[in-house]
């Protein structure tokens, strides 16, 4: 270190830049040993000092440079003079600067939603080459997992592909250590995933082929996150032990952190056990099959080859895979669906709505501007400049806006992308839903910028430039300001901005008159309720019996601890939807060849509906003796009675499961009032519900509901006690209130509602200011006119009369365009309305009717300041 | 040439090089400033306003060999040129003319 004190870093830089090459080396030394010299001669502020000498050399440095650049034609000047009109007129500018940037901003925020959506890809190595394997019945509209077989062939057999492999997700109860058990969403792999999704494990070893032996010792993979947070982190994990199932396993690995950000729910991967027989099994469809296309090959061929096995396989088991046929996608296809494309297009058109709305405002108060400055203009042309001469210097000052426009447009982006990641988050987006604002997002902003700034810059420039000089010198001094040719085009604009706003209003009117529904749709029972969910493994609850002990046991328990009401055992919880199971009616046999109904199953134990305080519309409830054997009684909501037994008596009915091996009948004993299992959107099934006894069949994995007067703390330790007292193995996850399940179903609608809003709003607002800005313009340049008709004994009455009758015509025709492209605009929004027609009438009219105040107002405001001017000033001439 | 103002800053620098003659450069130039006129100008602005002199062509400058010190620089040597010369005539002409027969009175 030589010790010589160092100069402010920021004005060093500075000075870098402003001396000219030749002397820069020698003069920064030279001021540097000056400023050192400062130093210790003790001066006081000596960086002060070195400030005053870098700035002071700002001036002549730029009179330096624009002495060399005045020759090549002034750009430099064009962008001084330009920023100078900007600033001589600061509200005008604020404005469009405002305007720009929440049209800019929304579009941003909107496009890198989109763009997450649209570019959503896994993080391996050449990830394009992976594709997804199922199967879709053709007679129905399920889609279906493969079967273990069906998988062995493929991996096998296929010779397009490098490498296939199967994996399914399963629950299961882990135990590490001392700790409590609890309930981990694992899966269940191949080890060729290893080779299709192309990595290697952070920590220890992949998976072989002989862990997934019969005999071969118990082994594990733990993902990364678990790693971290269950383990601590600790580098010693590979060969430490956890018990899965109750079942003692080695962990050899810890999965890479990337894999978190995937679907392959990586907390636990442990080898597919017993492959020997699960590959004669046709049967069984659970596997999820993923397939690496080889290097030589692209996904058609891989598409090609793997639909024609599927379709050789239906051949030779037609017992299992008769109507199936393969389908192959990518990761886009399979985990991007369908009405998240269509919302995403929308929203992108409703962002793009609002942004030409901005424009439009842009537009016309650059359009104003620049008629103000008729005589400028008029005057550079009179002096020689060229026609281009005179458009770029209004082409600069509109992309002087762009730019500042671009900058702030950036900023709004970055904003609303966070609150939209917020709201995506919490409206429950998967975890690997990955949401970023990438470089691509500001490429957009600024490009938008920059594109509407030359569009909506390039037409008011080109025709000031074609305004004739002698007009516009002429004594008067107006000008051409008003022409003809002008009022129209910012009456189109302002007719433009109007039938946009329309079209958002009525949009956001349909979505939030929609998210309101939701919020106050009936539910069929107090949704004022505790959940959980618990579930009996297999080692220790081998048999129905001790699965049904189980419960009756707990029941009994939670009914004895104070505070709590009710207890209901189902297996799935309203709003959460149920199992899709395939029906065949007794009374209305399915044709050969032809699909069954669908049902939605709702297995629940007797006490569900004294919780969910139903009584029975015809019949009667479920008993503890229900379930045992012979038919299984099971209970109907009204709609599914309705549906297929219109004109008889439901009670008595009876149906079968298409899937359930041992053909038992179910026979309807009685009716139960509605209680929503799915919200009855279009584009979710509305499969009818049934709720069929426990007993009958005694799942595993059982949801329980609790209601009580004791808060959700005492409650929950409570009943994990009662668990605890009957099996001190056994978790209780998933604590949650029903309200809260509820809350995140209906959550994504709120946003789309809550989003759209907001464009209405800003809409709303910007065409305000645009109809005001034009009104206002145009009224300044009738002054005169105004001025005589005063002078003539008109009241000032007639004269806002005369400037609202202006507005209305174009906010009438605006009115009509906007109504009719709203009709067809909420026609797509069809598919996310709740309880609403496209075409509300409430929604349609508040859109119009706020258009027609804010109309209104913002003319009103203008002709009634033009009302009060004294007739003498008015026609004094400049 | 000639044809514009020489600016104030402009004029302040050709007369200090002028007085300061042979072997002059911008830091002894800065200081002829001070010590004549007794006003601190910065330093760079000095630089920067050679050149800019340079380009208009009123001063000429050439490198000098870098002194004999370790780490010594080569510096920059400045000197008046014949359009600067009378430009700087000019620019007192025009002063004097507009002085002559000129009384101020508060």
């Amino acid at each position: 270190m030589s010790g010589a004190p160092r100069p402010p870093r920021v004005a060093r830089a500075l000075l870098h830049k402003v001396l000219p090459a030749i002397d820069r080396a020698g003069a920064m030394a030279e001021l540097d040993d000056k400023y050192a010299e400062v130093v210790r001669a003790g001066l006081p502020r000596p960086r002060l000092w070195y400030w005053r000498q870098v700035l002071g050399a700002i001036r002549p440095s730029v009179q330096l440079r624009s002495d060399g650049e005045r020759a090549g034609g002034g750009w430099m000047s064009d962008i001084r003079f330009g920023i100078r009109m900007l600033m001589k007129s600061p509200a005008t500018s604020f404005v469009i600067l405002i305007t720009l940037a929440i049209g800019l901003g929304f579009n941003g925020a909107v496009f890198s939603l989109v763009n997450t959506i649209a570019l959503m890809e896994l993080p391996f190595e050449e990830s394009d080459r992976i594709r997804f394997v199922d199967a879709w019945h053709q007679t129905g509209e399920w889609d279906l997992w493969l079967t273990y077989a069906d998988y062995a062939e493929i991996e096998s057999t296929a010779l397009t592909i490098d490498s296939a492999a199967a994996w399914y997700r399963s629950n299961v109860t882990v135990r590490r250590g001392g700790a409590l058990p609890e309930r981990v969403l694992s899966t269940y792999v191949s080890p060729t995933i290893f080779d299709v999704l192309a990595f290697q494990p952070t920590l220890g070893r992949r998976l072989t082929v002989e862990d997934g032996l019969p005999g071969a010792e118990p082994v594990a993979l733990i993902g990364h996150a678990a790693w971290q947070t269950q383990h601590g982190g600790d580098n010693t994990i590979v060969g430490q032990t956890i018990h899965v199932q109750g079942i003692e396993r080695t962990i050899v690995g810890v999965l890479p952190e990337d894999l978190e950000r995937t679907p392959f729910a990586p907390s636990l991967w442990m080898p597919i056990p017993d492959v020997g027989e699960r590959a004669n099994n046709w049967e069984a469809r659970y596997c999820n099959v993923i397939v690496r296309a080889g290097a030589d090959n692209n996904g058609e061929q891989v598409a090609a080859e793997l639909i024609q096995l599927g379709d050789r396989l239906a051949v030779e088991h037609p017992e299992t895979h008769e109507n199936l046929r393969s389908r192959v996608r990518t990761y886009r296809e399979v985990y991007v669906d369908d009405s998240n494309r269509l919302i995403s297009l929308i929203m992108m058109g409703a962002v793009v709505f609002l942004l030409l709305i901005a424009c439009a405002n842009v537009a016309n108060l650059l359009i104003s501007r620049i008629l103000h400055r008729g005589r400028e203009v008029a005057i550079r042309a009179a002096l020689g400049a060229s026609r281009w001469r005179v458009i770029r210097q209004l082409l600069i000052e509109s992309l002087l806006l762009s730019f500042f426009g671009a900058v702030g447009g950036v900023l709004a982006a970055l904003g609303g992308a966070k609150l939209l990641a917020a709201g995506v988050t919490e409206s429950g987006a998967p975890p690997w839903f990955d949401f970023r604002v990438g470089f691509e997002v500001y490429a957009v902003v600024v490009g938008l910028a920059f594109a509407s700034g030359i569009l909506f810059g390039f037409m008011p420039a080109l025709h000031a430039a074609r305004a004739s000089i002698g007009d516009v010198l002429k004594e008067s001094g107006r000008g051409t300001a008003g022409s003809v040719r002008t009022r129209r085009i910012t009456g189109a604009l302002v007719v433009l901005q109007i039938a946009f706003a329309v079209i958002l209003l009525a949009g956001a009117g349909v979505m939030t008159r929609s998210a309101l529904n939701v919020q106050r749709v009936d539910w069929g029972m107090d949704t004022n309720v505790l959940t959980m969910r618990l579930s009996l493994d297999e080692e220790r609850y081998p048999e129905s019996e001790e699965r049904i002990a189980f419960h009756a046991e707990l029941d009994r328990k939670a009914q004895a601890i104070p505070g709590i009401e009710a207890v209901g055992l189902t297996s799935s919880f309203p709003s959460q939807g149920g199992y899709s199971v395939g029906a065949e009616i007794e009374s209305l046999p399915i044709a050969e060849g032809n699909p069954p109904l669908t049902f939605t199953q709702v297995i629940v134990a007797p006490n569900y509906f004294d919780l969910a305080d139903l009584k029975p519309l015809r019949g009667r409830l479920l008993t503890d003796a229900d379930g045992d054997g012979g038919d299984v009684p099971v209970l109907v909501e009204p709609r599914l009675a309705q549906r297929y037994w219109p004109d008889e008596d439901p009670l008595g009915q009876r149906f079968r499961l298409v899937d359930d091996t041992e053909e038992r009948w179910m026979r309807v004993v009685g009716v139960v009032p509605q209680v929503l299992q799915l919200l009855p959107m279009s584009f979710l099934p509305d499969h009818p519900v049934f709720y069929s006894p426990y007993r009958a069949q005694p799942l595993r994995g059982m949801g329980l509901m609790v209601r009580g007067d004791s808060d959700r703390e005492a409650m929950t330790t409570a009943l994990r006690q009662a668990v605890r007292e009957i099996d001190a193995e056994l978790p209780l996850y998933s604590i949650d209130p029903l309200n809260g399940l509820i809350r995140e179903v209906t959550f994504s609608w709120q946003v789309v509602a809550w989003l759209f809003s907001m464009l209405g709003g800003i809409a709303l607002f910007l065409s305000c200011l645009g109809i005001y800005a034009v009104m206002a313009f145009a009224i300044g340049q009738r002054e005169q006119e105004i001025g005589v008709r005063m002078a003539l004994g008109a009241r000032s009455r007639q004269v806002v009369g005369l400037v609202v009758r202006l507005a209305s015509v174009q906010a009438v025709v605006g009115l009509v365009l906007g109504t009719l492209g709203a009709v067809f605009f909420t026609r797509l929004l069809a598919t996310f309305l709740f309880d609403v027609s496209t075409s509300d009438p409430v929604a349609f009219a508040i859109a119009v009717g706020s258009l027609v105040l804010t109309a209104f107002l913002a003319a009103w405001l203008p002709a009634r300041r033009a009302s009060r001017v004294d007739p003498m000033r008015a026609l004094q001439p400049d | 040439m000639g044809r514009k103002f020489l600016g104030e800053f402009e004029q302040v620098v050709l007369l200090a090089l002028a007085r300061v003659g042979e072997g002059a450069y911008a830091v002894s130039i800065h200081d002829e400033i001070l010590r004549t006129a007794g006003k601190s100008v910065s330093i760079p602005a000095v630089y920067v306003t050679l050149s800019r002199l340079e380009k208009k062509g009123l001063v000429k400058s050439h490198m000098g060999a870098p002194s004999g010190k370790p780490g010594g620089r080569s510096k920059r040597y400045f000197e008046l040129s014949d359009a600067g010369t009378a430009a700087l005539e000019q620019a007192r002409q025009l002063l004097d003319r507009l002085w002559d027969g000129l009384e101020l009175t508060r």
